[in-house]
């Protein structure tokens, strides 16, 4: 191994690569507009609905939120970056994959992937009983499902069932419901 | 857009892949409130294909949840996936793989590169498959592009270009323990991670062993093999500007090779290590900057081939700009250099000797690349040309041109390339015995081999539920490797041109949520000559041009049996390879997965389902077969 010439080499390079990029670097910085992924979108949503969320009183009201994930590892993987990042709206996050036989009554929110047909209904309808925001991305809604996303002209969009929520005890604030695809109020 | 050659698919192939799957999960998405989310255009419609609809060329991406559920515990068997590759397996640890042909275990015209570190040989331009080892469980993605990638990665990309794309250290910061075993191989894999604010590392390491396969006789093989992998990757992420750091160390070593015409074949042994940072910075709205480096150091022990040991040292940046013209058109122009260093020290083989045996080589290039949007963006036309210098050739030229027409659901694309495969150490310096007199004698006069490729291809995605993608392909070649006529010694030239022209062709269909099946095929057609009428002593059919299959099919459905038992199937034909007379073959390959709790994962893997033993490359004299193989992994996440 001659290190000799790879000192050399390096000597040639930096130069190079400097001279190559010195005009950009002064450059402010500024948030590029591009387009992430279905699930980036959806993790940073389901982020955002914790501060929008009333629970029940049946909830300990300090201590971690804790979000269930069913089926979706590429969400979960996403809001584990958030949290592993710190990143807390309310309070901090706590990330859980589960499957769909899991005893949801610990979480503050499950999210269930499309994949399951009918068989997560029973572990929606667990946890909405329990107090728990239950959010799906399955067309139509789960009959227990609280928010339900749905895919717009590629953009994420989602209904609220308010009556379902109110029936767990729950609550969800004017804003969200203001930009929600519908608001359907029977429980 | 973290790394460089990945923000180079993202900007020029690929507008619709975006930084957020680059380097995973963005955080200036949490920043946003929420009406500013409902007003994000999400990447792909289906999150199913990472759709990469927006890219002009024949793009296949393997997702990690392809390679979790084939069962597959090394690159190449994960490669099997792609339907516009051919993978050839030679005996426990080597393998053939190409894309459009001219396959065989020194290959030289593909282009594979792990988070934009090129894997690539300097001695034949290729890349040694059993010295490639990655940890499964944290690849991202594997982009397959078939055809040419010259104007953005250079001088090899002539049939295809393999990037595989590592995740994020931000998204592994969990333990977890993989293992396997099975009657033919045996692995396993460690990983842990962590991380502070907008720090996160992983570190992990790899254990496989492969018992040794059987030789058509009915005798045992020689080519037991066992490789070991550690690495480790940290990410800083302060949201303007992004920096990786990676590093990796692999030793690998074969079985003693017995005895041949008395003479003990010692083992096989492999090194290698490396290490390489990315940064990454955004400037103004619509642009950002990267530069790379990188560092590698690989040490291969072979006593029949010959034993080079060599040192890569690449530096690349590029710097990508969206220009508004205030006119109808828009500009996304990505340019950018690189130099790369390599120093590699030859020591002989059992036949032939390198000359010199040391060598420094020097690479540089300069490269810029425009896409044009016309109108509604419906219309994209994208002229580019990299110039690349290199110590043999001097300077060569590689432009590109294509047009894609975007239909609702459906793109039409067409491009045209010039690409070359510039000599290598081999091409040049390769002497046959390992003392005079020589019967070869390098190739002092030996040019780049030259392809002008014409390719038109149809995408879309007509229904939530089905997407598919259809590719013609034509390469006219020229200069390609040949050796001089009688008397000795012979040298090597450029004097074999020809044709080469097939269809690549995929569907995906998700009948049901539960349900999905995917096919694919490929053919290939040559007819490649002498340009001059001096032909060699060789001929043009022989095992390094014409060893390809002329078509391939596979099939794979995935069906969730229940939320948490999962099983994939992937049936595969390849036809006969004439010169070496391998027959075709049919095999079957299955997976079941079952989850009895959210963090572990038991899993049944079966290979080569259909017969004891088969054969996928070589000829009889020197063939291994290999075996029906099952085993039983587990995966558990702490």
């Amino acid at each position: 191994m001659k290190h000799a010439r790879f000192w050399h080499c390096w000597m040639r390079v930096v130069p190079m690569a400097l001279l190559l990029t010195a005009p950009l670097w002064a450059d402010t910085p500024a948030h590029a507009q591009s387009g992430p992924s279905e699930y980036d979108l959806k993790a940073a949503f389901v982020y955002q609905f914790l501060a929008y969320v009333t629970w029940p009183a049946s909830k300990p009201p300090n201590g971690p939120l804790v979000i269930g994930v069913v089926g979706a590892g590429e969400l979960a993987d996403n809001l584990a970056a958030l949290a592993a990042a710190g990143a807390a709206p309310v309070r901090p996050i706590d990330i859980r994959r589960l499957s769909v036989d899991a005893d949801p009554r610990d979480l503050h929110v499950l999210f269930v992937a499309d994949v399951f047909d009918d068989e997560a209904d029973p572990l929606l309808r667990a946890a909405a009983d329990a107090g728990v925001l239950t959010v799906t991305e399955t067309l139509p809604r789960p009959p227990d499902a609280m928010i339900n996303f749905e895919i717009v002209d590629n953009k994420v969009r989602f209904e609220v069932a308010l009556g379902r929520a109110r029936a767990s005890g729950m609550d969800i604030s004017a804003r969200l419901l203001g930009v929600a695809l519908r608001v359907v109020d029977t429980p | 857009m973290q790394r460089l050659i990945a923000s180079l698919v993202t900007v020029c192939l690929c507008p619709s892949l975006t930084a957020a799957e680059q380097h995973g999960f963005s955080m200036e998405l949490a920043n946003l409130d929420i009406e500013q989310l409902m007003n994000i255009q999400i990447s792909s419609v289906s999150r199913r294909d990472e759709s990469l609809s927006g890219a002009a060329a024949s793009v296949f991406v393997i997702t990690s949840d392809d390679i979790r559920r084939s069962g597959a515990s090394s690159l190449p068997e994960i490669l099997r996936m792609a339907p516009n590759l051919q993978v050839a397996r030679v005996n426990a640890y080597e393998y053939a793989i190409t894309a459009r042909g001219f396959n065989n275990r020194v290959g030289n015209k593909l282009l594979v590169m792990q988070d934009g570190r090129t894997l690539y040989t300097p001695m034949f331009s290729g890349v040694f498959w059993e010295m490639q080892d990655a940890n499964l469980e944290d690849i991202e993605r594997i982009e397959v592009i078939s055809g040419p990638g010259g104007t953005l990665w250079g001088a090899n990309a002539v049939n295809g270009v393999i990037n595989i794309i590592t995740r994020n250290a931000a998204q592994t910061q969990s333990t977890l323990v993989s293992a396997t075993a099975g009657n033919y191989e045996r692995g396993a894999t460690v990983r842990t991670g962590g991380g502070a604010g907008a720090l996160a590392w992983r570190a992990y390491g790899k254990a496989s062993k492969w018992d040794r396969t059987w030789l058509p006789s009915g005798a045992p093989g020689v080519d037991a093999f066992q490789r070991q992998l550690i690495g480790f990757r940290a990410d800083h992420d302060n949201g303007v500007q992004q920096f990786s750091l990676q590093g990796e160390v692999m030793h690998a070593e074969s079985q003693d090779r017995g005895v041949v015409s008395g003479v003990a074949i010692p083992a096989v042994e492999l090194k290698s290590r490396s290490l390489q940072a990315h940064w990454n910075r955004e400037l103004r709205s619509g642009s950002d900057l990267s530069v790379q480096a990188y560092y590698t150091y690989s040490m291969r022990d072979e006593f029949v081939l010959f034993s080079p040991e060599s040192s890569i040292f690449d530096v690349e940046a590029n710097h990508h700009m969206t220009l508004d013209t205030g006119s109808a058109t828009t500009h996304d122009v990505v340019w950018g250099g690189g130099v790369r260093h390599a120093y590699d020290d030859v020591e002989p083989g059992f036949f032939s000797i390198y000359i010199p045996k040391e060598r420094t080589l020097d690479w540089q290039n300069l490269f810029v690349q425009d896409e044009i949007s016309f109108g509604d963006g419906r219309l994209r036309v994208t002229p580019g040309i990299k110039f690349e210098w290199n110590d043999y050739t001097g300077r060569e030229h590689l432009p590109s041109l294509s047009v894609a027409w975007q239909a609702d659901a459906h793109m039409l694309w067409a491009r045209w390339s010039r690409v070359i495969r510039a000599p290598s150490r081999f091409d040049r310096d390769v002497y046959y015995p390992d003392k005079p007199p020589f019967l070869i004698a390098g190739g002092p006069n030996f040019e780049a081999e030259v392809a002008r490729v014409l390719e038109t291809g149809l995408r879309g995605q007509p229904t939530d539920s089905l997407s598919y993608s259809m590719t013609l392909y034509h390469y006219d070649w020229d200069k390609l490797r040949s050796a001089t006529a009688l008397p000795f010694p012979l040298y090597l030239v450029n004097n074999i041109e020809g044709d080469a022209y097939g269809v690549e062709a995929w569907a995906t269909w998700q009948l049901t949520p539960k349900w999905q099946v995917r096919g694919g095929f490929n053919t290939l057609e040559k007819d490649l000559g002498f340009g001059s009428d001096a032909p060699d002593t060789v001929g043009v059919n022989n095992a390094t041009l014409h060893n390809d299959p002329d078509y391939q099919w596979q099939v794979r459905t995935r069906y969730d049996l229940r939320p948490n038992i999962q099983m994939d199937l992937q049936l595969r034909r390849v036809a006969e390879l004439r010169i070496e007379s391998v027959p075709s073959y049919t095999e079957l390959d299955l997976r079941i997965g079952w989850q009895p709790t959210a963090n572990l994962e038991v899993s049944l893997t079966g290979a080569n389902l259909l017969h004891r033993r088969h054969a996928e490359y070589s000829p009889i004299a020197n063939r291994n077969l290999l075996n029906r193989s099952v085993a039983v992994g587990l995966r558990w996440m702490l």
